[in-house]
């Protein structure tokens, strides 16, 4: 296969995979848990691949998982991708300063991430909504220790997809 | 010390436009009486809805395979409990019957119009809202196929779930009223006193726009009135939790707790046919009264 093909393959079956694991939160996860907080894979996901990808495909990747996670919940389509574009541009940065290609500098991109949408996104409602939401911060940091106890083989998984579908991981990209 | 203004131009136009790009569609986004999904979420919708229906039906059966083993210790106990019970809930309900019966013989006389029965259809929750920290919805398996529209009330027995955000062929966006977009018109039963339900999010609600005078305490269950069409009249909202009234101004706060836990619904109904006291005409004096409201399949 060309690598055109492998590249519509992989970016397709990661798509694929923010759909499916944001239907587990929100289903079978919720089901167990029956808390606020949770698994925060679908995130994750998005993460992996704005850190391990080249800009414009990252970037498109970025509009379309936000806009997918949004049609799974009553948030603003418009502010979930605003919240997931500010991602992309602070991890594209901090890329370039201070991430190795690790499970560890992962995970803490990952979770940081995590914490940074919850809280981007209420700072954005609380500006452009006129209805206050409140914050709740406790239940975001109690889901970024949920997602600490799977985020490395989920990051060891993803990286196995990646050579499957002969993808090599972009190391040296400047924004 | 000129090196300050040397910045690249273009990196900052570019950053300027990824980021007006999702501001632009916030402007764009009609939240209009369309009851239909848009054309372009209906593809991400079609995956996602039987993967979510798939993972709640296993979960689902998982539990429902342990508790039948882990529970049959209790069971006869319990049953022998629940049995007295149901003698004196039947004893209650034979009295209540009766006086709904002189209650519909009565309003006949007087010539009002009452109560019709509220066509229902029960659904099955198949997943919650993605970031339910903040937002509070339901999606449930029934849809535009079932005659599900926009608007239409979800109640379960104990009280209000919500009512419909947005339909699909399949499957329905149910908005609780936990949401703080959720408005619901109320009043609470014991004094009447009426006010609009908003959520707060997180298992709470409030009563807004209640008079300060207006006499309401703790423990006081709040009831839809019925007057915005879209709930029958008199289903539990909840039970006050928090009353307070600042030194000036002419409202009071009140928060309740719903009746229903959304965390743990998993079945509701949605009424198909709610009374609207603006347009529904009075009934003739030949009409019977029908025996409650009919639940189907």
């Amino acid at each position: 296969m060309t690598r055109p093909s492998w590249v519509f393959i992989n970016f397709t079956l990661f798509l694929m995979m923010v759909l499916i694991c944001s239907s587990l939160q929100s289903s079978l996860l919720h089901w167990i848990f029956n808390w606020h907080a949770t698994f925060q894979l679908a995130i994750t996901i998005a993460v992996y691949v704005i850190l391990n990808r080249g800009q414009v495909e990252s970037l498109i990747f970025t509009y379309l998982a936000f806009y997918c996670m949004a049609a799974l919940s009553n948030m603003f389509e418009g502010v979930a991708v605003l919240t997931g574009v500010t991602l992309y541009l602070g991890l594209r940065t901090i890329r370039t300063r201070i991430y190795s290609p690790t499970p560890t500098h992962f995970t803490w991109a990952a979770l940081s991430s995590i914490f940074l949408f919850h809280f981007l996104s209420w700072i954005f409602t609380v500006g452009l909504e006129l209805n206050v939401p409140r914050a709740h911060p406790l239940v975001w940091v109690l889901e970024i220790l949920i997602t600490a106890l799977g985020i490395k083989p989920l990051y060891h998984l993803l990286q196995w997809i990646d050579q499957k579908t002969n993808r090599v991981t972009v190391s040296e990209i400047i924004l | 010390m000129f090196g300050f203004f040397d910045f690249d131009f273009k990196k900052f136009l570019i950053v300027v436009l990824i980021l007006a790009l999702p501001l632009i569609s916030l402007n764009l986004e009609r939240r209009d009486n369309e009851s239909e999904t848009k054309w372009y979420q209906k593809p991400i919708l079609w995956v996602v809805h039987p993967t979510q229906k798939a993972f709640t039906d296993f979960s689902q059966g998982v539990a429902r395979t342990t508790s039948e083993y882990l529970n049959l210790i209790d069971i006869k106990k319990e049953n022998r409990i629940l049995k007295e019970e149901l003698a004196t809930i039947k004893q209650s309900l034979s009295e209540r019957e009766e006086l709904k019966l002189e209650n519909d013989r009565l309003r006949k006389m007087l010539e009002f119009g009452h109560d019709v029965s509220h066509q229902m259809l029960a659904a099955q929750v198949t997943a919650v809202d993605l970031f339910s920290s903040e937002y509070s919805s339901l999606k449930i398996n029934k849809g535009t196929n079932n005659g599900i529209k926009k608007w239409m009330a979800v109640i379960t027995h104990e009280g209000v779930v919500g009512y419909v955000l947005n339909t699909t062929a399949e499957y329905s966006t149910i908005l609780a009223l936990t949401d703080r977009n959720a408005v619901i018109d109320a009043i609470v039963q014991r004094t009447r006193a009426r006010g609009i339900s908003e959520g707060v999010g997180r298992d709470l609600s409030r009563l807004k726009y209640l008079n300060r005078t207006d006499d309401v305490e703790m423990g006081d269950l709040i009831v839809t009135s019925g007057l915005d069409g879209l709930f029958p009249k008199g289903f539990p909202l909840g039970i006050v939790s928090k009353v307070s009234k600042k030194a000036f101004g002419v409202t009071q706060d009140v928060e309740f707790r719903p009746s229903v836990d959304i965390n743990r619904v998993e079945e509701v109904f949605v009424v198909l046919t709610p009374k609207n006291p603006l347009t529904t005409p009075t009934p003739s004096p030949t009409t019977q009264p029908s025996p409650g409201a009919k639940a189907k399949q």
